[in-house]
């Protein structure tokens, strides 16, 4: 009678392990590396790459620890038409579930020694649809640096942590690995308002100068 | 017919050839989870604990094994399917985790599906009995990496900060950026290994353990030591921070970062530990004085 019991139970048990690794082997990677660099484009409606600038991670361990989970990384700086300047990131990572998930600048910049003073989560309305973004106000003794951010998961962006681990069970149904991209934008200054103003015209400058096929890379499909 | 006999119990070969069986089933869901998890995880500083832990939670279940083994202690009131829902929701667990990847969901479902094994063998009532090996697991299972971030990065801050604070007023050239302490020419980063919200998992752990073992009963010594364990990692954190910039600044990087770095940790984890055990010690006399009081007062 208990033996019978115990069969059942491994009977169960051999369906669900079967399952669960014929799923996972027939999980795929998603996208073929994305261009990243050629992305940023030289020139945009009002704003002008900087050409002469090289970002440097200097920490060893930093590189280490992002090497793991961004496939590939890209920061330039944009010039506006009245002296304004934007610097721009994206970070791209081919394997974006559990394990491997972007860190959030909310994890980064308290790291590096920025002390986070709000944090909110907006929509920017571009024609290309609503892109949910969240906006931090953070300060070092240097500076103060206003951030502008999303995470793309597989084909959209995530409003919150919940729609995103639906996208990535959405995926895995469908036998695809979800892939993400990090994409920040920030400025040096004084006033919020005015900082986080001109990082949305940026934003939508930047959208509307690139390709499609660059434009479903930041915020997935449109719509 | 879902519950089962009382006064047949099984003969010992058909109870032994059932615990295979649910051994076998055991193996195929998680071998592979070991295996991955030795080769991966448990090797490094941070999750290092779990091999402990697992040696423990074994122990624990082979010292209680009579519970299970014996053919006496054999039988439940509990209807079959209660046994079997609990085994099909830590399956579910078990699969969301193998197919997203969670580790969280994978390493942690083993304790349903053990409860379920144990349900449909003794019962409610017998599973009840060994719920501190079940519970003691939970510090097996590796927390989500985001939920990691979020808790740790206040206690290195913290750490960072307070261990910056005392060396600046012993007059060592200190400086703090973020989790960042620099000291003469050298920078070291305070990593999660050394603020880690795993010492204080694992000194949990450790205390609980202990408490279970001498058998302090009283509810509100076991809280009241679980909370302490949080402070007294604090500052056993902070101290190796201190003794490793020392250490550094006298001797150099390369001694800093050997050697003494790992040695400073387990040196660390032992003073913790008989903090802890001396604490409760503490707490077992002052508790025993006011009990006796209370007597005489009555």
């Amino acid at each position: 009678m208990l033996l019978k019991r115990s069969l059942i139970v491994l009977f169960i048990i051999l369906v669900t392990a079967g399952s669960a690794y014929y799923i996972k082997a027939g999980l795929a990677l998603t996208n073929h590396s994305p261009k990243l660099d050629t992305l940023l484009p030289l020139q945009l409606n009002g704003w002008v790459k900087d050409t002469g600038y090289k970002f440097e991670i200097v920490d060893p361990v930093t590189q280490q620890e992002m090497d793991k989970i961004y496939s590939q990384s890209v920061s330039a700086i944009y010039h506006g038409n009245n002296g304004e300047v934007i610097m721009v990131s994206i970070a791209y990572g081919a394997d974006q579930r559990d394990e491997f998930q972007v860190h959030k600048p909310e994890v980064c910049y308290p790291a590096q020694g920025f002390e986070v003073l709000s944090t909110k989560s907006s929509t920017l309305a571009t024609k290309f649809g609503n892109i949910p973004i969240r906006q931090l106000e953070t300060k070092s003794d240097l500076r103060q640096e206003y951030v502008t951010y999303w995470i793309r998961i597989g084909d959209r962006v995530p409003s919150n942590s919940l729609e995103r681990k639906w996208v990535q069970f959405e995926m895995a149904m469908k036998g695809k690995i979800p892939d993400g991209i990090l994409f920040r934008v920030s400025s040096i200054g004084k006033v919020p308002d005015i900082e986080f103003h001109q990082q949305e015209k940026f934003i939508k400058a930047l959208l509307t100068g690139i390709s499609n096929q660059s434009r479903s890379v930041l915020i997935g499909k449109e719509g | 017919m879902t519950t089962m006999d009382v006064t047949t119990p099984p003969s010992p070969s058909n109870l032994g050839l059932v615990w295979g069986v649910f051994l076998a089933g055991f193996l195929v869901l998680y071998a592979p989870t070991y295996w991955w998890l030795i080769e991966n995880l448990w090797g490094t500083y941070e999750n290092g604990h779990g091999m402990l832990v697992f040696m423990i939670s074994v122990f624990l279940f082979w010292q209680k094994r009579d519970l299970f083994l014996s053919p006496e202690n054999i039988h439940s009131t509990t209807p079959a399917w209660q046994g079997f829902g609990i085994l099909v929701i830590g399956l579910g667990v078990y699969f969301i985790g193998k197919i997203q990847e969670i580790l969280f969901f994978e390493v942690g479902s083993q304790i349903l599906v053990l409860l379920s094994f144990f349900v449909l063998t003794i019962g409610w009532k017998g599973a009840k009995k060994l719920w501190f090996p079940l519970f003691f697991m939970l510090f097996m299972v590796p927390l989500p990496s985001a939920l990691v971030d979020a808790l740790t990065l206040p206690m290195k801050i913290a750490v960072s900060t307070f261990s910056e604070w005392i060396m600046y007023h012993l007059d060592y050239p200190v400086a703090r950026k973020g989790v960042i302490l620099q000291v003469a020419q050298y920078k070291l980063l305070v990593a999660d290994a050394c603020a880690g919200l795993h010492t204080v998992f694992t000194l949990e752990a450790m205390g609980l353990l202990y408490l279970h073992l001498i058998k302090r009963d009283s509810f509100a010594r076991n809280v009241s030591l679980a909370l302490l364990i949080m402070p007294i990692s604090f500052f056993a954190n902070t101290i190796r921070v201190v003794t490793l910039v020392l250490v550094t600044y006298y001797f150099g990087d390369e001694v800093g970062q050997g050697f003494v770095h790992d040695f400073a940790g387990f040196v660390l984890f032992g003073v913790a530990l008989v903090l802890i055990i001396f604490t409760d010690t503490l707490i077992h006399y002052f508790e025993k004085r006011y009990q006796r009081r209370k007597k005489r007062a009555a």
